[in-house]
């Protein structure tokens, strides 16, 4: 069982505020979901490897490339040169989703008092 | 002039190519169409201008002489997947106003293929449901009954193709999230083998699991739109370096001999009455086409929904990391600490069952519960996985099962409860697990109307024993040209 106790530390560790009038609530639902995958003790997995990828993953290499805003890196899809790969982008393209940003830099709340 | 929006691809190929009617004039229809079906609520946003200039330029081609398979049919691209210059949401309010400065790969190839998006569908949040009612934007409605849920996540996707507005749409499908709403909708859809379709610019849910398909009301539309967004990226390393065959080319083609695996986990008594008479009437149809039906045996199906509800919210608690009012997404205003508005922006930006699962992931990987949870649920992933392969190499040339337990349910009946909706996955999340292509084909209705879905599952890249078994079955039955009355 989790208890709310828990479930608030959780919330803090993942970064979020719970509003404590649905703490009873949430607590609630996520033991019914871990209550749920506990099932799993049941498996028996003796000799079974840890899954994470579906076809193995291995890391794909490539040399790096210096790219000016506006130019195009050489990577075309395997069997498909009829799609060419994106301009790079330049800073003000990535900062205008920037919630607050002043010149070429992202604006943040002070960090060290 | 007719409903055209609701044409099949090679009808609407055959007009423009003829000139029958224009490029303009077919996005017209589309975007009435639309239009008359807001009710629906498919669409978070309709991209009309850009549509109508697209439109201009097919026009233009057609003009030439120019043609190609895709050339100026309409398109809706579900919310999560990024579309440059056009507002992408993933149906939640931590992106509500984010505009990506690139597009996705598969709509690059989309869009080199000549299509034009109409706009952008709604979804449940981030991905996560099987109702479409997680989304910040209000639930989407079934075209079939509008008090009944369309399937999710991709439920804009499945509700748009079922109600005519476009031909084709692409989703995505994580647990089930293109083969639950196909089914729910009527109409069909495809999971590719994972890795066959690049992931660059869809926003991650579960990153082993995430897959983008396509969603059409018959098998070709629906190899057509498989066929142009498969292939290896380089912007995305899970991408498999495989030649993509010509799916087109297997439609028609005789099953003749074709062993069918049943899998007895699947054909179980929580399997709504309906539902398996539906299915049992399709797998005769199959029979009777040549196929021959075997009795199989996947062990640990009933183990799946719980290694899904540990591994996708673990990988969703960390890809989720990322929306922290920063760079981009929502940032709560005022005065905060950096902490706290982290968890400002996060707690109003996420919806319910979002942070609902993030809490999940951060569970499992906590210390302490790790090797309990998280790594049993990747053993037991192998076996899931290694159930499949005893029955694709022994026994069976593809699959055939529900798509889902039970047809679609009224909007608001699961949504308290959020153990009962993640179960309503337990026939499509092992085909995740095991990263296998699947698909869902409409095979039926219920006495109250609503449709009803059969799943079909192949080996690792083997969508063409899909493509070729659902093309069959179509052929000998009359479901895929059933449509919703009336424009609501």
């Amino acid at each position: 069982m989790i208890s709310e106790d828990e479930v608030e530390k959780l919330a803090n560790l993942a970064r979020l505020e719970l509003d404590p009038a649905l703490t009873p609530i949430v607590t609630g639902h996520l033991n019914s979901i871990i209550g749920y995958v506990q099932r799993l003790d049941e498996v028996d997995t003796t000799g079974a490897e840890a899954m994470s990828h579906v076809h193995g993953s291995t890391n794909v290499l490539r040399e790096d490339q210096m790219l000016e805003a506006g130019s195009v890196p050489d990577a075309t899809p395997l069997g498909d040169p009829t799609v060419p790969p994106q301009p790079m982008l330049d800073t003000q393209a990535l900062l205008q989703n920037a919630p607050d940003s002043s010149g070429t830099f992202i604006r943040v709340p002070l960090i060290v008092e | 002039m007719s409903d055209i929006a609701s044409l099949t691809i090679s009808d609407m190929r055959a007009g423009l190519d003829s000139k029958q009617f224009s490029c303009t004039e077919l996005v017209k229809a589309s975007l009435d169409k639309a239009d008359s079906y807001s009710g629906l609520n498919c669409f978070n946003l309709i991209s009309a201008e850009q549509a109508l200039q697209k439109a201009a330029q097919v026009d233009t081609l057609l003009a030439q002489g120019k043609s190609a398979p895709l050339l100026g049919i309409p398109v809706g691209i579900k919310d999560v997947i990024c579309t440059k210059g056009v507002r992408t949401t993933a149906s939640s309010k931590i992106l509500e106003n984010f505009v990506p400065p690139y597009d996705a790969t598969v709509v690059r190839k989309l869009t080199t293929a000549g299509t034009v998006s109409i706009g952008k569908l709604n979804m449940d949040e981030f991905a996560m449901g099987s109702s479409n009612e997680n989304s910040a934007f209000g639930p989407v409605k079934n075209p079939w009954n509008p008090e009944y849920v369309p399937g999710g996540s991709s439920g804009g996707s499945a509700a748009a193709v079922a109600a005519g507005i476009c031909p084709i749409t692409l989703g995505t499908d994580t647990g089930g999230s293109i083969r639950q709403p196909a089914s729910f909708c009527g109409i069909v859809g495809l999971k590719p083998t994972y890795g066959r379709v690049s992931r660059y610019g869809v926003i991650a849910y579960a990153s082993s699991l995430d897959q983008v398909g396509g969603f059409a009301r018959n098998v070709n539309d629906c190899a057509l739109v498989t066929q142009a967004i498969c292939g290896q990226d380089p912007n995305d390393a899970t991408s498999a370096h495989r030649d993509v065959p010509d799916f087109t080319k297997v439609l028609g083609q005789s099953i003749k001999g074709l062993r069918v695996g049943l899998p007895k986990e699947y054909f179980v008594s929580a399997v709504d009455g309906e539902v398996d008479a539906a299915l049992k009437k399709a797998i005769s149809v199959l029979e009777g086409l040549g196929a021959i039906p075997v009795e199989i045996t996947l062990p640990h199906t009933d183990a799946a929904v719980a290694v899904y509800y540990i591994l996708a919210p673990a990988e969703a608690s960390s890809n989720l990391a990322r929306y922290d009012g920063i760079r981009y997404g929502r940032r709560a205003k005022g005065n905060y600490d950096l902490k706290t508005l982290y968890a400002k922006s996060r707690s109003e930006g996420f919806g319910r069952e979002v942070q609902r699962r993030i809490m999940v992931g951060a569970y499992v990987l906590s210390t302490g519960y790790y090797d309990a949870y998280y790594l049993k649920a990747q053993k037991v992933r192998s076996l899931i996985s290694k159930d499949f392969q005893e029955a694709f190499a022994h026994t069976c040339d593809l699959i055939v099962a529900p798509t889902a337990p039970n047809a679609p349910f009224k909007i608001g009946a699961k949504i308290s409860d959020p153990l009962q909706m993640y179960l309503n996955d337990i026939f499509t999340i092992p085909v995740n697990l095991a990263g296998l292509p699947g698909m869902s084909v409409p095979c039926g209705f219920t006495s109250a109307g609503l449709p009803i879905g059969l799943q079909l599952i192949g080996k690792p890249w083997d969508e063409e024993t899909l493509f070729k078994t659902a093309s069959a079955y179509e052929s000998a039955t009359d479901w895929h040209t059933k449509r919703p009355s009336t424009p609501r």
